[in-house]
């Protein structure tokens, strides 16, 4: 190198100087590192407009001032033969004394001492305790400290504002070359705005450790939606769950969402408030259906923004939206048994109860008994009565000498203004050649009158054997219109024909998964 | 191949539970690897027949169909306790607890779940038959269940209001195109088997089902006020005898 300035130097006497302003630029990279960064901080000297048409000698002292006030240089020669060149120097490794121990602004500052003797130009860079100096809340705050003794015991306080963090001061321990690190995982509802994190050990810093950073508010995300049913009937409550994280990922475990409920129209909307239950870890909203509401599909919406956790935290950033169905209720209709046989004179009573989906007794619509014998009606509907002492539906018919003897079947539906139904039917014997029990005569107790009794009873008891197994043939007999009938009912509610689809949809997935395993086979 | 059969009626009381645990340790008498799920999720009883505790159990299929337990795990060996001569029988219970019953009901499941655990089961226990004790009723979640099995048994008593209701039950059920059974129960004694086989073929020249067998009123089986599985405690009792018949006629499913 010697040997090259001198000729350079030798040559300058020989051939003029071509007479030069340079221009220089100093860059830094990265702009901001951590204290102890084994890598450093590259530092990069470019000159443009350099004496270059014969080789000219250069020299550079860089010089760099810690937060401290102490500096440390680096001389760097070359022979300019471009225009345009560049120099770089890594602090603290060219820097003999250099070092990152100290959080703030380090300055940087070139002199040029060859050709002439000037300054060229300056810069900073900036060393800090922790990861960086904006965090959203939850996130972790990496904070890591140098230059202390090893295995010196630092304290580091974090105060935001004017308040102590909780958790802080605390301390920790330096390890051998006197670094350490600490990871504070800010909570959700931590204070937003700026905080001061200081370290102190021992060994006396020349300058204060410390640096400040903001916190601000986070956003969340919605994850895991899950609606209860997909098929709902009238009056049934539906439950929508869902859980969010903040965008640290760490699950949210407080606050409400208003969820929007809209209508097949697409139009009428409802809003219900999801809250966080801790006990079963999600956020959950219900929604009860009434017997008038609209049947189809509903869809219940996450719009942006609409769920708080409590502490400003809020989210999400895009709406999600998930579909549910509406099918009419179907009442189970359950008729109280008959016992007895029923003669000419006496009133059939018919009780039924008549509950909703959710449950709940149905109390206000229309509930209608039908008797049947063989098909064929004996009596018009009869309108049932809601008794609520009861909570059942009632009424009677009496039965006459010109109705059919044999099995009724006693039919009751239950109707209301919105298309919910339901139906049962149950069965009766009715003998009309009895008759109605009536007052007894005043010879009710003489001899005769309980010898023709016994009479009667011996050979009502033989008729009964001698029927018993005819009576059994018709405890089992089939109305199978009725039965069809009923069926076909159940066939055309959107409620089986939901079923089917699903089963059809699973059909289709499990063939195309058959499909695709023996395509896969060899 | 393991076959999924469902056991379901239209009303309670039909003796849908004791059929199931019967013909389930019948099976497992012949050496047959069986599976008992109850899934009459809003009245559960199997666990009485098999003498389980619920205390003791950690998961039941509650967790397993909210996803919070693997269907394994919430699954109790009966081989050896009911001493099953070589033939195993898994049972898996519901949750008795009113708090979970509630839960389940109020939520529902998927049966995308229920299906993964039959699936699950039959892999994991090597299974020839696993018997499904349903919920009675007309419900979403039940029909849909049936529709996932491969075979559908009804239980009907010979009384009016539950044929009526167990012939529309057999309408609804066969249009999922799955075979479905009949077996009618607590036969009222004096019934000669040709009036109940006439009956039979009177229900199979309407309805798309076939007759799997018929099981007479038992003073038996109802004083054994369902503590006990009469096949496995008097396994020459006639009942027993219907009750085997019946697991090989259900050996005979195509």
């Amino acid at each position: 190198m010697a040997l090259l300035v001198l000729a350079a130097m030798l040559m300058v006497e020989a051939v003029p100087r071509v007479s030069a302003v340079e221009s220089f630029s100093l860059t830094t990279n990265p702009g901001r590192t951590l204290e102890g960064d084994p890598v450093g901080i590259g530092l990069t000297l470019s000159v443009t407009n350099a004496m270059y048409s014969v080789p000219t000698p250069y020299s550079f002292v860089w010089t760099v001032t810690d937060p401290s006030g102490a500096s440390t240089t680096y001389t760097q020669n070359m022979v300019s033969t471009q225009p345009s060149w560049s120099l770089m120097a890594y602090y603290p490794t060219n820097f003999t004394g250099g070092a990152l121990n100290h959080a703030g602004i380090y300055e940087i500052s070139i002199a040029e001492t060859l050709p002439s003797s000037k300054p060229a130009t300056s810069g900073q860079f900036q060393i800090g305790l922790t990861s960086s100096i904006s965090y959203q809340r939850t996130y972790p705050v990496s904070i890591i400290g140098a230059g202390y003794a090893a295995f010196e015991n630092v304290t580091v306080n974090l105060t935001g504002g004017s308040s102590i963090t909780s958790g802080f001061p605390t301390s920790k321990l330096a390890d051998a070359g006197g670094k350490f690190s600490l990871t504070w995982y800010s909570p959700p509802n931590s204070s937003p705005g700026n905080y001061t994190v200081a370290l102190t050990g021992s060994t006396t810093k020349s300058a204060a450790d410390s640096q400040w950073f903001i916190l601000y508010p986070t956003n969340v995300t919605i994850i895991n939606s899950w609606t209860s049913k997909i098929i709902v009937q009238r009056t049934q409550t539906i439950e929508f769950r869902f859980n969010a994280t903040y965008l640290s990922g760490i699950p949210v475990t407080s606050g409400t969402c208003v969820l929007n409920i809209i209508e097949p129209d697409g139009l009428t909307s409802h809003s219900v408030t999801a809250l966080y239950d801790s006990v079963l870890a999600t956020f959950r909203a219900n929604y009860t259906t009434t017997l008038a509401s609209t049947t189809g599909g509903w869809t219940w919406n996450i719009a942006a923004d609409s769920l708080n956790d409590g502490s400003g935290n809020g989210g999400p950033l895009t709406p999600s939206s998930h579909n549910f169905n509406i099918q009419s209720a179907s009442f189970s209709v359950n008729i109280l048994s008959y016992g007895s046989v029923y003669s000419s004179g006496m009133t059939v009573p018919i009780s039924a109860d008549v509950v909703m989906p959710n449950g709940a007794n149905f109390t206000q619509g229309t509930v209608t008994a039908t008797i049947t014998s063989s098909g064929r009606q004996v009596t018009a509907p009869l309108s049932l009565v809601y008794n609520a002492s009861s909570g059942r539906w009632s009424g009677g018919y009496k039965v006459n000498p010109n109705d059919p003897s044999g099995t009724w079947l006693i039919t009751v539906n239950a109707n209301d203004a919105y298309g919910n139904s339901g139906q049962s039917g149950a069965p009766l014997n009715v003998n009309i050649t009895g008759a109605p029990p009536a007052s007894p005569p005043a010879w009710f107790m003489t001899w005769s009158f309980l010898l023709v009794v016994l009479v009667a009873a011996g050979i009502g008891v033989g008729i009964l054997i001698l029927r018993r197994k005819e009576v059994t043939h018709r405890e089992v007999k089939l109305d199978v219109t009725a039965i069809k009938h009923q069926a076909d009912q159940v066939k055309g509610d959107d409620f089986l024909q939901s079923i089917q689809a699903q089963l059809k949809k699973r059909a289709e997935r499990m063939a195309a998964e058959h499909d695709a395993a023996e395509k896969e086979k060899p | 191949m393991t076959r999924s059969i469902a056991v379901h009626s239209y009303k309670g009381g039909t003796g849908k539970s004791t059929i199931t645990a019967n013909v389930a340790v019948a099976l497992a008498l012949k050496g047959r690897r069986v599976g008992v799920m109850d899934m009459d999720l809003e009245g559960p009883g199997l666990h009485v027949f098999f003498d389980i505790d619920p205390s003791d159990l950690r998961f039941t299929l509650n967790d397993v169909l909210a996803g919070v337990a693997p269907p394994e795990a919430a699954c109790v060996r009966m081989s050896e306790k009911m001493n099953l001569n070589g033939g195993e029988l898994y049972y898996s219970p519901a949750s008795v607890r009113l708090s979970e019953i509630m839960r389940t009901l109020k939520t529902g499941y998927e049966v995308d779940m229920f299906e993964n655990a039959i699936k699950r089961l039959q892999e994991k226990f090597g299974l020839h038959y696993l018997l499904i004790d349903t919920h009675p009723g007309i419900m979403h979640d039940t029909l849909l269940a049936l529709g996932v099995c491969d075979h559908q048994i009804i239980v009907s008593r010979v009384d009016q209001q539950d044929i009526f209701g167990t012939g529309v039950l057999i309408e609804v059920s066969s249009s999922f195109e799955k075979p479905v059974h009949l077996v009618l129960n607590m036969i009222p004694p004096g019934v000669k088997e040709s009036e109940v086989s006439k009956f039979a073929r009177v229900i199979g020249a309407h309805f798309t089902t076939e007759m799997a067998g018929w099981l007479p009123w038992s003073e038996e089986v109802i004083g054994s006020l369902s503590r006990s599985v009469l096949t496995l405690k008097q396994p020459k009792h006639a009942i027993s005898l219907r009750f085997r018949a019946l697991a090989e006629t259900i050996e005979g499913f195509a």
